[in-house]
């Protein structure tokens, strides 16, 4: 078990996909099959239920733990949740054979259909075995605690690098029913079956994000279409299955039954590529809508109505189970025409797509882009194959919003200059949060600032200094959206610190009404 | 005997201080720490492993005496001798003996062998003074053997993945800790400019050290690319390791058990790895002196104190400077939480 909490650690930490997806391999590589299945199960988010209410935790391992309740109370204190202080303070059986963890996981699955005894007599048993992070892990597993997911995408890449399998076929296959002792790690990994191609997607057509002006060329013929804030994907119906695929490989059918239902409608051997939006009363809602809804575990009718979405058809790589790949993006086009308009599914959309004649077509949807609520156009060629990796789509972003903040907190950047500025926007009389950004201004202004914020520092914060609110800078938005996270119940994405506002007064700001009407 | 004074831990018979943090006539030392060696005072008396490393820190010019452990000195009357405290090399407890009277000052220790520092010695007293930075039950460290091997597995793994392996801890202690412990047979190991000096001052007194590689402007980045480095940790934020291809960062501290801490340190690996005695080994050292009375500073001064008078001892806790920057097991450094320190 060492070595999965090790591994856990290890995910925690981990500054990029890779490191993680090597972590997983190397873990892999350390254990037999059983172990193998288990830790997969519990990284994919596949765990038992609370077993052991916390209040019972507590006070069983209060038996365990030889120490006056004043003591324990300043040990709390000192550390976060209950089940790390409980890790902590039960003392540690020395020279203890180390358990694998498909052991430890038979017995915590087996807890759940025993007496409130023999759960108590397992406690007192085996918790004391454990080191303190796999004691750790233990309190938070059976007290329904513990989180350990982690992105799908990171599993498997890692299986697919053991196995040699394709990874859509093992997103596939992990995201069905199984648990670990329906699912052998073999099984898992088995060699591909004609089924399992069944539910493939094409690979996704690349986008890319473009930020220069366009340069017009005559000889190829452009076709511009909105792209909305959702989730691109395909949706393969093939044999009577429908799988719904996002771009990074997750499988999403259970997400959508309403998409999956719809699909099946459609004929035999179709596969469409287009964005899932949420989508209100003829209105696209921002994609942290759709999230909240893909975060949820259960796919209610409730949430289906609260939530409802569309899929905004722009592509067909297949039809009537004939690959579209060599048509050109124009004679699949009609093909898609045809499908939506004969199928008149009402969440089944058709893309708007506008012939480009001049670089003014361009700059015209774009500023229309905010209004459309859209996040800008794509721009693709019209005689441009599905796989043809050449011709790329092309992104361009709408034009970004300009807020106008004032400078909240400061903390130094690796120069040693305070450059990284906390800013707000009024709420009435008061100042709220909304940006952090590292500032992009030049040396000497960096400097003046500097100079300001030490000695206009009204606290300390280890490293973060609270400034008197008297500097104004420009910043620049992608979109403003809504978030229950943040006090001020906005988030903005792509914040970047453009310019220093030397001439405004801190009330010139803006305030939090005139950002949330920007709001997606 | 001793009075605890705004200048520091005070003998007025033989009118010397202990690890006083204002200048005074005559200081002896504990250990070179910053928080325990300030610089200025007229002369000092410290063991003799700690001397060079004494005159790197507080000036070549101090005036300085040095002691073998359990080599006696008389002071005004007063004998004063040293005593290994196993915090790091050269750190000594202090023992001062009058009229039959002994006192014992900890300084900073730890009761588990490094290998490196001589080991804890308890020495028996009237009257003991304790530190108490790791003084919760909470705190309960691994034989350190589990550790290494965890700190081998890792820089194992990182050369398998191609990246260097960074580990942060302050150049004197916790450096020459990892440095005699970890496994030099897996890389070449290199140290830090600062570490590398602290290294020199040690050996000048008699410190044997593994052989390890400095670390200078002019190694090449791909040299440390199956290389462990021992850096003090600011060095995880600057320019210079960001331009390094692939590599990892660790931590060593007794800090690291605790997840926010952990978390606060923004490293890739924590290791529970502290120079200082955890809630068991402080016990352990009050008991094995058989006091009868405690005065207990710097930590959590209170909760030791009140858990030692619940056990029938004669505790009290009293105010020092103690425990400030200069030791990566003082909070000082992973960011401040201020209620631990006095």
């Amino acid at each position: 078990m060492r070595s999965f909490t090790l591994l856990l650690e290890t995910l925690e930490y981990a500054s990029a996909a890779r490191d993680s997806v090597n972590a997983l391999k190397r873990y892999m590589n350390q254990v037999d099959d059983e172990d193998r299945i288990h830790a997969i199960a519990l990284l994919t988010g596949r765990k038992p239920r609370r077993i052991i209410p916390a209040a019972r935790i507590l006070s069983w391992s209060m038996d365990l733990i030889d120490i006056p309740d004043w003591l324990f109370e300043e040990c709390s204190q000192v550390t976060g949740e209950l089940p790390e202080v409980l890790s902590l303070l039960i003392p540690r059986r020395e020279s203890m054979p180390e358990r694998r963890l498909s052991e430890w996981m038979n017995m915590i699955y087996a807890l759940d259909r025993q007496s409130e005894e023999e759960q108590y007599a397992w406690f007192m048993r085996h918790i004391p075995e454990a080191d303190p992070a796999g004691r750790l892990f233990m309190l938070r597993l059976i007290s329904g605690r513990a989180s350990l997911k982690v992105s799908l995408p990171v599993v498997v890449t890692a299986l697919s690098e053991l196995s040699g399998l394709d990874e859509k076929i093992l997103a596939k296959r992990l995201s069905q029913e199984w648990t670990p002792y329906t699912l052998t790690y073999a099984e898992l990994v088995r060699p591909e079956e004609r089924s399992d191609r069944v539910s493939l997607p094409y690979p996704f057509h690349p986008v890319i994000v473009d930020t220069h002006a366009f340069q017009s060329t005559n000889e190829e013929r452009w076709l511009l279409e909105w792209k909305w804030d959702g989730l691109r994907a395909q949706i393969v119906y093939r044999e009577g299955q429908v799988h719904i695929w996002s771009e990074t490989g997750v499988l999403l059918s259970n997400k959508f039954p309403e998409l999956t239902s719809m699909a099946s409608a459609w004929p035999e051997g179709t596969v469409l590529d287009g964005e899932i939006l949420a989508y209100s009363e003829g209105i696209p809602l921002s994609l942290t809508v759709l999230q909240a809804r893909i975060k949820k575990k259960y796919v209610t009718a409730k949430i289906q109505a609260e939530t409802p979405v569309v899929f905004n058809a722009f592509d067909l790589p297949e039809h009537k189970g004939q690959p579209l790949h060599a048509h050109t993006l124009e004679e699949r086009r009609t093909l898609l025409e045809t499908l939506v308009r004969e199928t008149a599914q009402p969440a089944l959309l058709l893309s708007t797509l506008v012939p480009f004649t001049s670089a003014k077509d361009l700059d015209k949807m774009l500023a229309l882009s905010r209004m459309e609520r859209a996040r800008g156009v794509l721009m693709k060629k019209a005689g441009s194959g599905y796989a043809d990796p050449e011709a790329h789509w092309i992104f361009r972003k709408a034009g970004t919003l300009s807020v106008h903040a004032v400078l909240l907190y400061a903390q130094k950047g690796t120069d040693e200059l305070f450059s990284h500025y906390t800013l707000g926007v009024w709420n009435g009389k008061q100042l709220v949060t909304v940006a952090k950004a590292e500032a992009e201004l030049g040396t000497e202004e960096l400097l003046e600032i500097d100079d300001f914020i030490r000695r206009n520092t009204l606290e300390k914060f280890g490293p973060v200094r609270t400034v008197r609110p008297e500097l104004v800078f420009e910043i620049s938005v992608e979109s403003i959206h809504e978030s229950r996270r943040h006090k001020s119940g906005i988030v903005l994405h792509t914040v970047r610190i453009i310019a220093w506002k030397k001439d405004k007064k801190a009330r010139e700001a803006d305030t939090l009404v005139s950002l949330k009407r920007n709001i997606m | 005997m001793l009075e605890f004074t705004d200048k520091g831990i005070y003998c007025s018979r033989g009118n010397f201080y202990i690890d006083p943090w204002r200048k005074v006539d005559y200081a002896v030392i504990t250990h070179a720490h910053s928080d325990h060696a300030y610089p200025g005072s007229r002369s000092y008396l410290s063991h003799e492993q700690s001397a060079e490393v004494l005159r790197l820190r507080l000036g070549k010019h101090i005036q300085l005496q040095t002691l073998a452990y359990d080599q006696p000195l008389f002071i005004g009357g007063v004998k004063i001798s040293l005593h290994p405290a196993g915090h790091i090399i050269g750190s000594a407890q202090v023992r001062v003996e009058y009229k039959e009277e002994v006192w014992v000052v900890s300084g900073d220790y730890k009761t588990e062998e490094d290998g490196i520092s001589t080991a804890f010695e308890a020495v028996p007293c009237h009257a003991f003074i304790t530190e108490s930075t790791f003084g919760l039950p909470i705190y309960d460290w691994q034989p350190q053997h589990i550790i290494f091997q965890q700190m081998n597995d890792w820089w194992k793994a990182n050369k398998e993945d191609g990246k260097a392996t960074f580990i942060g801890g302050y150049s004197l202690g916790k450096a020459q800790h990892i440095l005699h412990n970890i496994d030099h047979r897996i890389g070449p190991v290199y140290v830090h400019q600062s570490i590398a000096d602290t290294n020199r001052a040690l050996a000048a007194d008699g410190a044997v050290l593994p052989a390890y590689r400095t670390l200078t402007p002019e190694t090449s980045r791909r040299e440390l690319q199956d290389a462990f480095v021992l850096c003090p940790p600011a060095l995880f934020n600057s320019s210079w390791i960001k331009n390094i291809e692939a590599y990892e960062t660790g931590y060593c501290s007794g800090w690291m058990s605790l997840r926010n801490f952990r978390k606060r340190m923004n490293v890739n690996r924590g290791f529970v790895l502290s120079d200082h005695a955890d809630w068991k080994g402080l016990n352990a050292a009050v008991r094995a002196t058989g006091a009868e009375r405690v005065f207990v500073t710097h930590g959590y001064a209170e909760t030791l104190a009140r858990s030692l008078r619940e056990d029938g001892l004669d505790a009290e806790v009293v105010q020092t400077l103690y425990g400030g920057a200069g030791d990566d097991d003082h909070p000082a450094l992973p960011g401040d939480t201020g209620e631990e320190q006095l």
